[in-house]
């Protein structure tokens, strides 16, 4: 189901009623009950797989909690990564497989057939995959116990506001709350209608407006583009996916916090970041926490962490250099394809694995940060921005293109712009600006008295109606959040 | 803030929303963003004959291709006209008015011919959407003997293919697209975007039902909710006008420039020359014949929309290719419309594009005079 339409609204209407009506031993089914119903909704069938998976993860916690014996706490861990890697392989990367050792083939003068069946991706195959490889390694690593009922353990794993695009959240942070006898707080609803309004408003005014300007620009020949028209399209993208993926986890946020859970925050203005290590601390924190703690770190040879929030740490320089930066760019190139089965999304991967070992390396990136932070803030957004072009490209060779119109002298030039429109222009600019100005103004007011808040109240309400007014206007569930392919 | 504050400041602020929505909504009841977009008092008209459409938008192409089929039984002469807002908006619109379609029709009934002529058009059609629209007719075996093509200089900047017309393609098969060439491979390309969206996994879903029930019962219970796609166009135009008038008065101001002349980018006109292309290639290929005019323009000087230079260059060019070619003719019509027939757009300015219906008699009977003329001189006849 999408958060953006009105079967939504009405479905999480009907949820909330239920949930803080009924009394609080059915809580957990209902919640379970619905999320299995959200998930159904776009196809019945797929929420069997996800049953299954939850399954197999029970089991596999279970007997790895049960005994001492290593080996066969391995054995069942194994299982579990198996099952729930096989499937996520199977779905996702079947295509991409195929389609490299048909490359393959064909290089060496085999012509392979088309693979011939239509796989579809289940929603969130991704996130929920990941979500639940976490509770049985954390398990495996004694970090939780696992629980002893099946439906607290699938009301975990379906939990609808986080089930399809995050953020992915570790068991300790969620089951404890959803097990917990919450009581009715009408400032928890308050908040969580006002982040939903917020998500809805950053969803419908900017993504989805921003979307079609991104799918000419990057429909257009790049040979046709130039520097500027280059780099109008990826800060374009940019500010689409930022406020699509944010515009998600805050509706995710305000939907649990409707029902009384608390999800940790899954952005941190990252277009304000100083370099790349400060990017991953903002931009999708709970993805880059998991891939710390399951990925990054044990690569690394550091003790793992247990929080879905912090993003990510990099690994301090008295490690193995050697050690670190292999864990470093293996780390991103997984994270890459986890976004996507596509070498476009490897390259974005090591893009960004690059980019942090550059400034890890590089003495000069700390000077800047601490001495001229407005530059290391205008450079990291400019790397940073150019990272979104392999991730939108079609492919290798449009990635290419682009980045060698950007890195050309002689692109910058006016005369040949073929993405016309000021529009374009306007566009980035007023994003930009706003995005700086919101920011300002949110910090102000955060540390303004009370009476200057009181004072404020009414431009709340303006602003509320405004988006509500928005809303109202625009939503259609025309578009998809990007993140669903993921 | 205290604790009780807060909530009333969330409900006040969804309900300033919800009431000023409805508020705005419902003074949209009356506003048609279509005719809007034809400029001031222009409206759009579907033209019948002897109660068959011989005139039809994206959206009515049915009873245009029911009446060729009809007139395939009488083994009757069809002329497929296809072009811009041009052939479907009257200025001052009034009874009894009518389109140069029906003016053609007439002219051709006056001198006997048994030609019959069918008109489809859709506004800022570039030539892939007249060639998506000729290949409608073509995919329900519907080949006219003359296939009449008004050439928009303006249009060549569209970019992009209308949905409407794509959505209503079936498969073209590869015959079509080896005699055709680039240009209706591009028109395949993009259907199949269409198709791929319209068969996408989220299509047809209960999710997907349970939104079209919510969204027509909020369209009947949800005052104005019904409205809100005039409402949309309405901010849109509203917002547009302002970024105008700010430009106006900024170029006024500055004297920075005195004019604007729409740019039209090289590769587009390129691209939309490969959809012309196809259509010639087409059309000659199911043996009809082609006539290819200049679309009318104000006459006079100092309003002319366009860079005058390369206007002239490009139909220069354009009556070069279609003398070189058998079966395809050149018509120069720039000029037959005069000053005192023509619209006024949104903005009070002289509207290049629109015209009142003694313009539209005016350029039914040049086509029909013309169509007369090449189908006994062909060739010879003087263009």
């Amino acid at each position: 189901m999408l958060f953006n339409s009105w079967g939504y609204i009405l479905f999480l209407v009907i949820a909330v009623l239920c949930h803080w009506i009924l009394p609080h031993k059915y809580r957990l089914f209902i919640l379970s009950a619905f999320s299995i119903l959200f998930y159904s909704m776009w196809r019945w069938e797929f929420s069997l797989l996800m049953i299954f998976s939850a399954c197999v993860d029970y089991v596999a916690s279970g007997q790895i909690y049960k005994t001492e014996n290593r080996t066969t706490r391995i054995s069942w861990l194994l299982v579990s990564l198996t099952v729930n890697l096989g499937l996520l392989v199977i779905f996702k990367y079947t295509y991409f497989i195929y389609d490299n050792i048909r490359f393959i083939g064909s290089a060496s003068g085999q012509e392979l057939p088309d693979l011939g069946i239509r796989i579809i991706l289940p929603l969130g195959i991704s996130f929920y995959t990941f979500q639940t490889i976490s509770y049985t390694i954390d398990v495996y690593r004694r970090v939780i116990k696992p629980v002893n009922s099946f439906i607290v353990f699938l009301t975990y794993v379906t939990f609808w506001p986080q089930l399809i695009a995050g953020p992915i959240l570790r068991a300790k942070e969620v089951i404890s709350q959803l097990t917990s006898d919450r009581k009715f707080d009408i400032n928890n609803m308050s908040a969580g209608i006002e982040r939903i309004i917020i998500g809805l408003f950053k969803k419908i005014a900017f993504a989805d407006n921003i979307a079609p300007l991104v799918d000419n620009a990057f429909a257009f020949d790049p040979s046709l583009l130039n520097a500027f028209d280059v780099w109008v399209a990826t800060f374009l993208f940019g500010f689409q996916i930022y406020f699509d993926f944010s515009a998600y986890s805050d509706i995710a946020i305000g939907s649990a916090r409707i029902l009384g859970i608390h999800f940790p925050e899954n952005f941190d203005w990252p277009y304000l970041a100083l370099s790349p290590k400060d990017f991953w601390k903002r931009w999708h924190i709970s993805l880059s926490s998991w891939v710390r703690d399951y990925l990054y770190l044990p690569l690394a040879g550091k003790p793992f962490m247990t929080e879905s929030t912090g993003g990510i740490t990099v690994a301090a320089e008295t490690d193995s250099k050697g050690k670190r930066t292999n864990a470093l760019f293996f780390t991103w190139l997984i994270m890459g394809l986890w976004h996507g089965a596509g070498w476009t999304f490897a390259l974005w991967g090591v893009y960004h694995a690059l980019l942090i070992f550059i400034y890890r390396e590089i003495k000069a990136a700390d000077w800047l940060i601490e001495k001229l932070p407005g530059a290391a803030w205008a450079l990291m957004l400019m790397l940073g921005m150019a990272a979104w072009i392999p991730f939108r490209s079609e492919s290798l060779s449009q990635a290419a293109i682009m980045f060698s119109k950007i890195l050309n002298p002689l692109q910058y030039t006016f005369s040949t712009r073929a993405l016309f429109v000021t529009s374009y222009y306007l566009g980035v600019m007023t994003v930009l600006s706003a995005m700086l100005a919101t920011y300002f103004i949110v910090k102000y007011i955060n540390h303004q008295s009370e009476i200057l808040k009181n004072a404020l109240v009414y431009a709340k309400i303006a602003t509320i109606g405004f988006m509500v007014f928005f809303i109202l206007l625009y939503m259609r569930p025309v578009r998809q959040f990007i993140y669903f392919q993921f | 803030m205290k604790s009780f504050t807060y909530p009333i400041i969330i409900l006040i602020g969804l309900l300033s929303g919800l009431f000023s929505f409805v508020f705005a909504a419902l003074q949209q009841s009356d506003f048609n963003p279509e005719e809007f977009g034809l400029g001031r008092n222009t409206f759009t008209k579907i033209a019948y004959k002897e109660n068959f459409a011989i005139s039809g938008l994206p959206d009515t192409l049915d009873p245009v291709n029911r009446h060729f089929r009809k007139l395939r039984k009488t083994e009757q002469s069809v002329a497929i006209w296809l072009g811009a807002s041009q052939l479907h908006a009257i200025n001052l619109l009034t009874e009894g008015d009518k389109l140069a379609v029906e003016y053609a029709n007439a002219a051709a009934d006056n001198r006997g011919a048994n030609l019959a002529y069918l008109q489809t058009s859709t506004p800022n059609a570039n030539f892939h959407d007249l060639l998506t629209m000729y290949q409608l007719f073509r995919q329900e075996g519907l080949f006219p003997d003359w296939l009449i093509i008004a050439a928009v200089y303006d249009d060549l900047r569209e970019k992009g293919m209308q949905v409407s017309l794509l959505k209503q393609l079936k498969e073209i098969p590869d015959e079509t697209i080896d005699s055709g060439g680039k240009g209706i491979k591009d028109v395949l390309d993009e259907w199949l975007l269409v198709k791929r969206e319209a068969d996408s996994p989220t299509r047809g879903t209960p999710h997907e039902r349970l939104e079209k029930w919510l969204v027509s019962n909020l369209e009947n219970t949800l005052p104005g909710y019904k409205y809100r796609g005039r409402l949309i166009a309405q901010t849109s135009i509203s917002i547009q006008t302002f970024l105008l008038n700010l430009r106006t008065q900024f170029i006024t101001k500055t004297g920075f420039r005195k004019t604007r002349v729409p740019k039209i980018p090289k590769h587009l006109i390129a691209w939309n020359n490969e959809a012309l292309e196809a259509l010639i290639k087409l059309a000659l290929h199911d043996r009809c014949k082609m006539l290819i005019y200049k679309q009318p323009h104000r006459p006079s000087e100092e309003q002319f929309y366009h860079n005058r230079e390369k206007y002239d260059a490009y139909f220069d060019e354009l009556s070069k290719k279609c003398r070189e070619l058998k079966n395809v003719y050149y018509l120069d019509l720039e000029i037959i419309v005069p000053e005192q027939y023509w619209g006024v757009t949104n903005s009070g300015r002289p509207d290049v594009f629109h015209f009142r219906d003694e313009a539209h008699y005016l350029l039914g009977k040049s086509i029909d005079e013309h169509i007369a003329e090449l189908s006994v001189k062909g060739k010879n006849a003087v263009q």
